[in-house]
C-alpha cells in the first residue's frame, strides 16, 4: 500500500509500550504519562501509523527492532495536533510506517512542561496489543 | 431524614478561649447534605440529610486552621451513626476529618497501597532512579490523604526522574497528577480550570491551597 506522506487528521498513530507495568496499566484503561515523556530536554517522539498495515504485519515490522514491545498507545492525528503537538510522517527502511510527535520548543525546555504535555497525551488513548503471526 | 454526627474536639490550652473553628462541607457539592451546623464549647454537631437515593458514604469537614494554636488539636473523637467511622490523620498533616461507610471497602486505597509498595521494585525493573524509603512513606501519607478527601481508584507509579506519581482521574475528563519527588517537593499537574501546575514543598502538601482547590474541581466534575 502506498503511504501517503500528508497525515490527515482523523489517521491512527501508535505510540510503542516497551514498559511491561505500563501496559498492564493500559490493559486497565490507565495509560501512563511517561510512555509519552520524552527523556529531559528532547521533543521528539516516535509513533506508528497504524491506518496502512495490518496489526499482524506491524507488529513483525516492529518487533524486528524494538524490545521488548507490549503494545500501542493510539491516538488520532488531530488529537495530537490538538494538545499543540506537530505529527509529521518520517519512513524509514525498517519502517515505512513511521512518524514522529514533535513537542513545542517551550515544553521541551521545561521538565515539569514536558510531563504536563506527556499527561495530556496520555489521557485520551486506545490500546492495542501486538499480534503474533 | 437526618443523621446527626456530633464531632468532639480537644482544643489545646492556647486555643482555650477562642471561638470554636468556622466549619464546612468538602466541595459546593456536598452543602446540601448538611441541614444545619450547631457548636457548642468544645464539640460540633451536624445534621446532615440522608437522601433515600444517593449513597452518600462520607462525610468530610473541613476545619479553619487561622482559628487554632498550634498544635491546636490533640484528639478528635467520633460519636453518632453506628455504621459509620471516623477517621482522623495526624493534626499537623491535615485539617480534614472524614466518615466512611465501614461496609465501603477501600479497596482502591488498597490497590494504590499495592502499587506504592511495589514502586521502588518498579523503578529498579525499569531502570529508573530508586526513590528512597522515606520518599514512600511521604508518598503513603498523600495517597491516604488524597483517598480521604477523594475516594476512587488513583494510579500510583515509579517516575523516570526518581519521583512517584499519584494519577487521579475524575470520569468526565479531568485530571491531577501529583509528583512526589526526591528532593523533598511537590509538583501537582492538571487539566482544570484553577491552573496547569504548582510545585511546594512536600511536608506543606496538604495544607496546599492548589492540592486542595484541584482535588476539590474534581470532586466537582464527578458524573
Amino acid at each position: 500500500m502506498i503511504v501517503p506522506t500528508a497525515m490527515d487528521g482523523r489517521e491512527r498513530v501508535g505510540r510503542r509500550v516497551s514498559s511491561e507495568s505500563s501496559a498492564r496499566r493500559a490493559q486497565r484503561s490507565n495509560y501512563s504519562y511517561r510512555d509519552f515523556l520524552p527523556k529531559s530536554g528532547e521533543r521528539i517522539m516516535s509513533v506508528d501509523r497504524l491506518d496502512f498495515a495490518s496489526i499482524p504485519e506491524m507488529t513483525k515490522i516492529v518487533r524486528a527492532y524494538a524490545h521488548p514491545f507490549h503494545g500501542w498507545l493510539t491516538k488520532t492525528v488531530q488529537d495530537v495536533r490538538d494538545l499543540n503537538c506537530a505529527v509529521e510522517s518520517d519512513p524509514d527502511t525498517d519502517n515505512p510506517y513511521h512518524a514522529l510527535i514533535t513537542l513545542p520548543v517551550e515544553v521541551a525546555m521545561d521538565r515539569d512542561l514536558q510531563k504536563h504535555k506527556a499527561r495530556e497525551l496520555a489521557e485520551v488513548c486506545n490500546w492495542i496489543e501486538p499480534i503474533d503471526d | 431524614m437526618s443523621d446527626s454526627i456530633t464531632l468532639t474536639l480537644e482544643r489545646s490550652n492556647q486555643a482555650t478561649g477562642m471561638p470554636f473553628p468556622a466549619i464546612k462541607p468538602h466541595g459546593p457539592r456536598e452543602w446540601p447534605l448538611f441541614s444545619s451546623i450547631g457548636t457548642r464549647r468544645n464539640s460540633l454537631q451536624v445534621n446532615r440529610q440522608r437522601h433515600e437515593n444517593r449513597r452518600v458514604p462520607r462525610l468530610a469537614i473541613r476545619l479553619d486552621a487561622n482559628q487554632f494554636s498550634t498544635p491546636p488539636i490533640h484528639e478528635l473523637q467520633y460519636g453518632g451513626l453506628p455504621g459509620y467511622e471516623l477517621s482522623w490523620p495526624h493534626p499537623n498533616e491535615s485539617w480534614d476529618a472524614a466518615t466512611r461507610d465501614k461496609t465501603d471497602v477501600p479497596s482502591d486505597l488498597q490497590e494504590a497501597l499495592t502499587d506504592l509498595a511495589n514502586v521502588r521494585e518498579e523503578a529498579r525493573i525499569e531502570e529508573f532512579p530508586i526513590p528512597p524509603e522515606s520518599l514512600v512513606q511521604k508518598a503513603e501519607r498523600m495517597v491516604r490523604f488524597l483517598y480521604r478527601v477523594y475516594p476512587a481508584r488513583f494510579e500510583v507509579s515509579a517516575d523516570p526522574d526518581g519521583a512517584i506519581a499519584i494519577d487521579l482521574r475524575d470520569g468526565a475528563g479531568g485530571w491531577m497528577m501529583l509528583l512526589c519527588e526526591p528532593g523533598g517537593e511537590a509538583l501537582v499537574l492538571t487539566n482544570l480550570e484553577i491552573g496547569e501546575r504548582r510545585r511546594f514543598s512536600l511536608e506543606d502538601a496538604m495544607l496546599d491551597s492548589f492540592l486542595r482547590d484541584a482535588l476539590g474541581h474534581l470532586k466537582s466534575e464527578t458524573p
